[in-house]
């Protein structure tokens, strides 16, 4: 038990538990906001070994050994090893990750990245669409990109929403509009719908991000939206 | 898989399977294929859905579908009305028998947003119905066992989550709370109200004004309770997650055959993983996902259902509920064998006798031929 802060409780986990699952899921999220792309999306494959540690006054560490890989560029599975310090208190506070990423799987995506870049920052350029993947579960090919962009600007929303009673994906893209392209990097407006698995929630975003090849994925301003309590007949 | 061929207005036909008898359609037809598999889904199980065609032409649906093409082992039985007074229809599949025969329970889509399941149900009736007849084993499982299988459970839900992510059933609130639905696997008998759940009625995890309120769970019990002897086994099938569950979702109640169910779920998850390679997890809820109460699964074991299982499908969160279309049949085929490994270690230990006459069947059949191999000699 600990004392005064001075001796710290420390318990193994299994892997494949709910507590590991969850920590892991957070590890993922902090690697799309550092290295995820439109044409680089990580994730977290398996968590090996997980242990956590209550640091009396900060909050509930979790050290994880685990497996990633960069799933939309095929790349092979990097084990690595992180902690993840989920913060005491009574409001939110996104837990603060610790790894060393030098290992971590990065092909080369910046043909992909230009080409992509020069085509949507023509002046005429104006992106749209709603429902991705549809009901049909497609996403058009010319769409990918924009939903693994999606998808690394919700992870920025993912891991700030992140405690331990918490499990976050990115259920859909609502919509995209591409605004003005602004200091040379591309604008989007998106609504995202974001799933928590432990509350089995939808929760709607409102993202502002912008993207470049040498900026990389920022996301300007968030927005949480209401839920809508439709009262609509069943057709 | 069926390819059910969803037509055009301009014609007086009807959905037909490809793979039946093509001279049962006796119309002509200009027809354009749906190609989608999920909207093949939809219209496979609501063929009134997508279309403006007047209710007194005959539609077949793939259900009736089944029926009509394996009579001898196929019958349907409705057992009760979702909410907006659809009827909940499960399939009866299994040779005919003069006593009483043990049962295996499967429903998929009470939750109706998890498209997946349903599309399982469904390939797992037309894998048994295609191997019955050649498959010794599976002869063996069809003269000793009905399969009960209830494709779509939460019809209303499923329905309405065409165009977004429902989940619940679609019962209005009360109580002066404007929001609609419940929760269908928190409203069961089964530790009600106590753990995983949220009394407001907005709540995805809104476990229903009292238990049984979802003329739903109404139905799945009475059915189980009626049942209850016959029933060896209870599957319910989900997404997503990749995890095989087992009993209970209260974090201080242990099923009395936790180990056995553990070791027949990690089979099971073996057999999974031998298809194409994709790991799913064993475990409590409280284990491996989260803790939860008044589910159907535990309420089967609750009553004396000895194997309870819930299984949740691809994937792990990249796509979700959105599966897509090329993962369909993978995640089918894998569960299947996942699931046919629970439903063989299940009949194997009512029906040991079974086993055994194969063993002795082989020795004899040994016995047989060096008895005629020395004299021979």
């Amino acid at each position: 038990m600990s004392e005064e802060g001075l001796v710290m409780t420390s318990r193994d986990l299994n892997p494949d538990y709910y507590e590991a699952r969850r920590a892991g899921n957070a590890v993922q999220h902090y690697i799309n906001t550092l290295y995820g792309s439109p044409f680089r999306l990580y994730s977290v494959t398996q968590v090996h070994k997980a242990r956590t540690e209550a640091m009396a006054d900060t909050g509930m560490k979790y050290f994880l050994e685990f497996s990633v890989k960069d799933w939309v560029g095929e790349s092979s599975e990097w084990h690595g090893s992180v902690e993840v310090l989920y913060p005491r208190g009574e409001t939110q506070a996104p837990p603060q990750v610790q790894g060393s990423w030098g290992g971590l799987p990065q092909l080369n995506i910046s043909a992909k990245e230009q080409e992509f870049y020069q085509r949507y920052s023509a002046a005429d350029s104006s992106v749209s669409g709603k429902d991705i993947p549809d009901s049909y579960g497609n996403i058009d090919r010319e769409m990918k990109p924009f939903w693994h962009l999606a998808r690394v600007a919700a992870s920025f929303v993912m891991l700030n929403e992140s405690n331990e009673n918490t499990l976050y994906n990115m259920a859909q893209v609502a919509k995209i509009t591409q605004l003005e392209t602004q200091d040379d990097q591309l604008r989007f407006d998106y609504e995202v719908l974001l799933h928590n698995m432990v509350s089995q929630e939808i929760i709607r975003w409102k993202l502002l991000v912008s993207w470049s090849p040498a900026g990389g994925v920022k996301v300007l301003e968030t927005e949480l939206l209401p839920r809508c309590h439709c009262k609509s007949p069943t057709q | 898989m069926f390819f059910m061929v969803l037509l055009s207005q301009h014609t007086t036909c009807f959905m037909f399977s490809i793979t039946a008898q093509l001279q049962d359609c006796s119309c002509k037809l200009r027809t354009t294929p749906s190609t989608s598999p999920w909207r093949r889904l939809f219209t496979n199980f609501f063929p009134h859905s997508f279309m403006n065609l007047p209710q007194k032409i005959l539609i077949l649906g793939w259900m009736e579908q089944m029926e009509k093409n394996h009579p001898d082992v196929v019958s349907s039985v409705m057992y009760g009305m979702t909410h907006e007074k659809r009827n909940i229809t499960l399939l009866k599949i299994g040779l005919n028998s003069t006593l009483p025969k043990k049962a295996i329970w499967m429903d998929c889509g009470i939750h109706a947003r998890e498209w997946i399941a349903p599309a399982f149900c469904q390939h797992f009736v037309k894998e048994i119905l295609g191997s019955y007849k050649t498959d010794p084993k599976m002869n063996e499982l069809f003269k000793n066992l009905d399969f009960y299988i209830t494709p779509v459970l939460n019809m209303d839900g499923y329905i309405y989550s065409w165009t977004r992510l429902w989940r619940k059933s679609r019962s209005p609130g009360s109580d002066g709370c404007t929001c609609f639905g419940t929760d269908l696997n928190r409203n069961f008998y089964a530790n009600w109200g106590m753990v995983g759940i949220s009394r407001n009625c907005c709540s995805e995890i809104y476990n229903g004004h009292s238990p049984l309120s979802e003329s739903e769970a109404v139905a799945v019990t009475d059915f189980l309770s009626a049942n209850r002897d016959q029933l060896l086994c209870f599957l319910t099938i989900h997404s997503y997650g990749q995890l095989i569950l087992v009993p209970y979702g209260h974090p201080n109640i242990s099923a009395p055959n936790y180990d056995e169910l553990m070791e027949v779920g990690l089979a099971a998850a073996k057999a999974i993983k031998a298809v194409h390679g994709v790991d799913y997890t064993v475990g409590t809820p409280p284990d491996v996902l989260y803790a939860n109460s008044g589910s159907s699964r535990d309420f089967a074991r609750l009553i004396g259902i000895p194997f309870s299982f819930t299984f949740e499908l691809r994937d792990k969160g990249d796509f979700g509920f959105k599966l897509p279309e090329d993962q369909i049949q993978p995640t089918c085929e894998e569960a299947y064998q996942g699931a046919m490994s629970i439903i063989n270690y299940v009949h194997d230990k009512t029906f040991p006798s079974a086993a055994f006459t194969v063993t002795a069947t082989l020795w004899t059949t040994l016995t047989a031929a060096w008895l005629s191999s020395t004299t021979l000699l």
